[in-house]
């Protein structure tokens, strides 16, 4: 009888636990089922459905104007480009050198994926010593195994005609194995004004695979870039980004992509280095990312210049660095260890992502004389002032800078300014191009001590080191007898011919020049060890310590370099001297405006002679120091860099400020030589006549407030990073607290999100892959 | 017969478990006459697994439902169309803002139809205020302008919050105008995008 009771309760007890579970699945049904997709469409508020409760938000107030914006939008739609190959032609300038280097590629042919593109089979080896035209060298039966002839024309040949001379002209044909990646094609469309160009650059995603896939690529653009717009392109639909917090964006991002939704994401890693990810790729399918951005030109030695970065150079980390930018080889993701990583092709790959890229260039004066440093180039004019540079569809590999150089007709550059009213007419943002007065050349050279320090390392090994040894030779022969100099090489160790600093006698140099032509391309580079030897024997108080830096710059700890050289400059200039095609100029760049000095660069496809003579005038005679910008009748705030540079023979500087109210009054520029104060330049500009319609200007100067700050967050002075981040946020810019998501919510993609592709991209022309790629996983 | 199938029950739960014990106390009762004092004491270790199942089950079904209410907390996307009804006159621009309230963030901004198809632009300074003001124009002529009710944009959100995160969007158009860049009377609606596969 108990136990026919407790059988009763267990029943009971059963009966009620089931009844439990099938209420809690019901009411989880119910939830799951409550949402409800009709908004509220009531005057001034839409319910969203994420929950019952509505909380009543009141309307804002009328916002002011938007802020500007670039108005025009860059086609997304390309047509099918035909296998680049990578042929050249002559260049049809003077002058140059001419440099011969044998590559070999294997003829492995996999099936195309593009039944469009079609590379040139085989053909016996050519060997030509004579420099070419272009169109011979165009025309000329390309092979597999072929002898490369680079002719290089000097900058400043005729414009007219075409293609560009003064073009890195190359003469080859790559064959090899076709590599399917998801990214098709990049199109670059670049407006240049005065000394500001709005960049749009768009990046063709392609889903080859049979099953969903995320994309990553890894890509450069210049460090000075302002990117401020970012719209993603799905079909015929585009989603223009939003500019989040770096971390929150990443976040918004992750969801997207594990729900299965389209996205994309962009993040900074270096002030010149970029990561596009775009998520959900369904098989067969094409996504666009456009960004655009602005920033300003150099103009040295009477050249403007235009670069647009095509590949990020194999970067060397520091043992125990994890944040560099690792360099593995295609498939070997995660073998570096580091935070960013880029994969690369090997020489005997090649890749279906090919490049196009125009430049209009409107210079305001007639241009006379236009150069390609490194592509083959066609130009053609386009009215007073006007010109439109358009890459041959045969020099399509990213694997170079393109480098745009042009000179106007008359004398040295002006002083230029532009001016940009706020909509709201409570102020605007005004840019001022400060050019040395042209009686710096003529004031007394000044005895210098000369150090050169030479990156040694793997990623020199080859044409760059010889490039680097040829200009250290001229720059030797340029020596007067008042000098003294000191020769430093660095890889993974550093080593320096002289105990200290030698005067440049016939002797020295004789010994400098077998130290210097014994120097191989090897190792890690070790760029701190060179810092050290370079800045730590006894200064010379009698002479100026000009420390030149040639190097392509490939290394993942830039900050850490930078923070070195200031640590050790103690009056010394640092000079820096880019080698290679694709050269990292963010180090570079900054290394000389830490320094208190300037960049030069040396592509691969240049003569030294001319860029050393160049760079021999700028560094050895005094510089107008104490640059004052007065701004008489107009209130100027926030006026970047905050630190103006010194001024030195042929290099003009740009800054940028803020004012109120209305641009009226002068601006009045001066600075002293030798302590003369304001005798060696004062010039007067007004404001008032040269107010411009390019919003730009605004996005100019907030990065370079953005650099300004991120300048003193290397002088370790203080934490900026909140700063820079409001600058970003409220300017719309990419920076390194700050990224671009796009997300369409619309559709949700079936299945998992995929498998994460990353795009391999080749080495650098010049660059040996053998040295600088990192095969296996280091542990 | 009551003993037939507890015994038949006792098989069961054997099958299911393959309790070791439940048979040998089985086989005990089977072979011993039953007393009241070793009733009770079988009872126990039969329902020990029966009751280790419904823990189980109950476990199971707790989870299940801890994992739908967490992803009802989980962010999710919605679109949402912003429609503006220029009453007949051709819309040659528009300037319009969306507030969006705690817990729910604009991951895009899509352009909407005919010659509002490019997406508009936004102005960051107002984001950082959690409302977005967007514009955009167009320069056609007065004809080929939409008269009537008009997607001018679709606004991509995140929310999150679940059930107990009110939100709303608040909208304002600040101006609209015709294609010579008169004001124009019009209103905005916002309204949820009904996708296909949602």
């Amino acid at each position: 009888m108990r136990s026919r009771k407790r059988l009763s309760a267990l029943r009971m007890w059963t009966l009620l636990m089931a009844g439990l579970v099938l209420a809690g699945l019901v009411w989880t049904w119910a939830c799951s089922s409550s949402l409800t997709r009709e908004g509220n469409k009531q005057s001034g508020t839409l319910l969203l459905p994420t929950g019952d409760r509505v909380s009543a938000v009141s309307l804002m107030p009328a916002s002011p104007a938007i802020a500007s914006s670039p108005s025009e939008q860059f086609e997304s739609q390309f047509a099918q480009r035909p296998s680049p190959g990578l042929r050249g032609g002559g260049g049809g300038g003077s002058g140059g050198i001419r440099a011969t280097e044998k590559h070999q590629y294997q003829n492995v042919m996999s099936p195309p994926y593009d039944s469009e593109r079609s590379l040139v089979p085989p053909s016996p080896t050519m060997r030509s010593e004579k420099p070419r035209s272009s169109a011979q060298a165009a025309s000329s039966t390309l092979s597999n195994e072929e002898l490369l002839v680079i002719e290089k024309s000097q900058v400043g040949a005729a414009g007219k005609e075409m293609p560009i001379p003064g073009g890195g002209t190359l003469a080859a044909e790559v064959g090899g194995k076709m590599v399917t990646v998801p990214l098709k094609h990049t199109e670059v469309s670049a407006e240049v004004s005065g000394y500001i160009a709005s960049v749009g650059v768009v990046q063709q995603f392609e889903n080859p695979y049979s099953e969903k896939i995320e994309a990553t690529y890894v890509f450069p653009l210049p460090q000075d870039a302002g990117v401020n717009d970012f719209v993603m392109t799905i079909g015929d639909r585009h989603i223009r980004g939003i500019i989040r917090e770096r971390e929150e964006a990443r976040k918004i991002y992750e969801e997207a992509k594990s729900q299965g939704y389209v996205a994309s994401l962009m993040t900074q890693e270096r002030p010149n280095i970029f990561t596009q990810n775009v998520a959900n790729i369904e098989p067969g399918k094409r996504i666009d990312v456009s960004i655009r951005y602005f920033h300003t030109l150099t103009y040295k030695n009477g050249w403007y210049e235009w670069v647009y970065p095509m590949v990020v150079g194999p970067r060397y980390n520091p043992a125990g660095s994890t944040d560099g930018v690792g360099a593995v080889a295609k498939g070997n993701q995660g073998a570096s260890g580091q935070k960013t990583e880029v994969q690369y092709l090997h020489p005997t790959e090649r890749s279906g992502h090919d490049i196009g890229l125009t430049v209009k260039v409107d210079a305001g004066m007639k241009i006379a004389e236009m150069a390609s440093v490194n592509h083959i180039a066609h130009r053609r004019d386009d009215g007073e002032g006007g010109a439109v540079v358009t890459l041959d569809a045969t020099d399509a590999i990213p694997n170079k800078d393109f480098v745009l150089r042009w000179k106007v007709a008359g004398e040295s550059a002006r002083p230029a300014m532009f001016v940009h009213k706020d909509k709201d007419g409570k102020g605007g943002t005004f840019s001022l191009m400060i050019v040395p007065p042209e009686s710096l050349a003529s004031l007394p050279r000044r005895p210098l001590e000369m150090v050169f320090v030479v990156d040694t390392s793997g990623s020199m090994s080859g044409r760059p080191i010889a490039q680097a040894k040829a200009a250290v030779q001229v720059a030797l022969g340029k020596m007067h007898a008042d000098d003294t100099f000191q020769i430093v090489k660095f890889a993974n160790s550093a080593d320096q011919l002289f105990p200290t600093a030698m005067p440049a006698t016939a002797e020295n140099v004789v010994e400098s020049q077998k130290y210097v032509k014994a120097m191989q391309g090897d190792g890690g580079t070790e760029m701190l060890t060179g810092i050290n030897k370079a800045m730590d024997f006894p200064r010379d108080p009698n002479r100026t310590r000009v420390v030149a830096f040639l190097t392509d710059g490939y290394i993942g700890n830039e900050v850490q370099i930078l923070k070195a050289l200031h640590q050790k400059l103690e009056g010394g200039r640092v000079f820096s001297f880019g080698v290679g095609t694709s050269v990292n100029r963010y180090l570079l760049d900054w290394m000389a405006v830490v320094g208190q000095g300037d960049a030069a660069y040396l592509s691969l496809n240049e003569a030294p002679e001319p860029v050393m003579d160049a760079y021999f005038e700028k560094i050895s005679h005094p510089a107008l120091a104490n640059v004052k910008v007065e701004c008489k009748g107009m209130e100027v705030t926030d006026v970047y860099p905050r630190r103006i540079p010194e001024l030195f023979v042929g290099r003009p500087i740009v800054i940028a400020g803020r004012f109120k109210g209305a641009p009226t009054g002068e601006v009045v520029v001066s600075g002293k030589v030798g302590g003369k104060e304001g005798e060696a330049m004062k010039f007067v500009m007004s404001p008032a006549g040269r107010v411009t319609e390019n919003a730009g200007i605004n996005t100019v100067w907030a990065r370079m407030k953005i650099a300004d700050l991120e300048l003193e967050g290397i002088w370790g002075e203080r934490n900026v990073s909140q700063e820079v981040k409001n600058v970003a946020l409220e300017h719309g810019l990419m920076s390194a607290y700050t990224s671009f998501i796009a997300v369409d919510s619309t559709r949700k993609t079936e299945g998992d999100h995929g498998t994460t592709v990353a795009v391999p991209v080749p080495v650098p022309e010049g660059v040996r892959y053998d040295t600088t790629v990192q095969e296996r996983r280091t542990d | 017969m009551k003993g037939v199938k507890f015994v038949k029950f006792v098989q069961v739960v054997k099958f299911v478990v393959g309790a070791r014990q439940i048979r040998a106390a089985t086989v005990r009762e089977r072979q011993a006459p039953l007393q009241p004092c070793r009733t009770v004491a079988p009872l126990r270790s039969r329902l020990r697994w029966p009751l280790v199942l419904w823990v189980v089950l109950i476990g199971v079904c707790l989870a299940q439902a801890s994992d739908q209410v967490a992803a009802l907390q989980r962010p999710r996307f919605v679109a949402v169309d912003v429609v503006v009804d220029s009453k007949g006159v051709g819309l040659g621009a528009y300037q319009l803002e969306v507030k969006t309230p705690v817990g729910t963030e604009i991951v895009g901004l899509e352009g909407g139809e005919g010659l509002f198809a490019e997406a508009p632009f936004y102005d960051p300074k107002a984001l950082m205020g959690r409302r977005i003001v967007m514009a955009a124009f167009s320069t056609q002529g007065a004809e080929k302008l939409p008269h009537g009710p008009t997607r001018v944009a679709r606004l991509h959100l995140q929310t999150s919050g679940g059930a107990g995160g009110g939100a709303g969007l608040d909208k304002k158009l600040v101006v609209a105008t015709d294609s010579h860049g008169k004001t124009i009377p019009a209103d905005v609606t916002l309204k949820i995008f009904e996708g296909a596969n949602r």
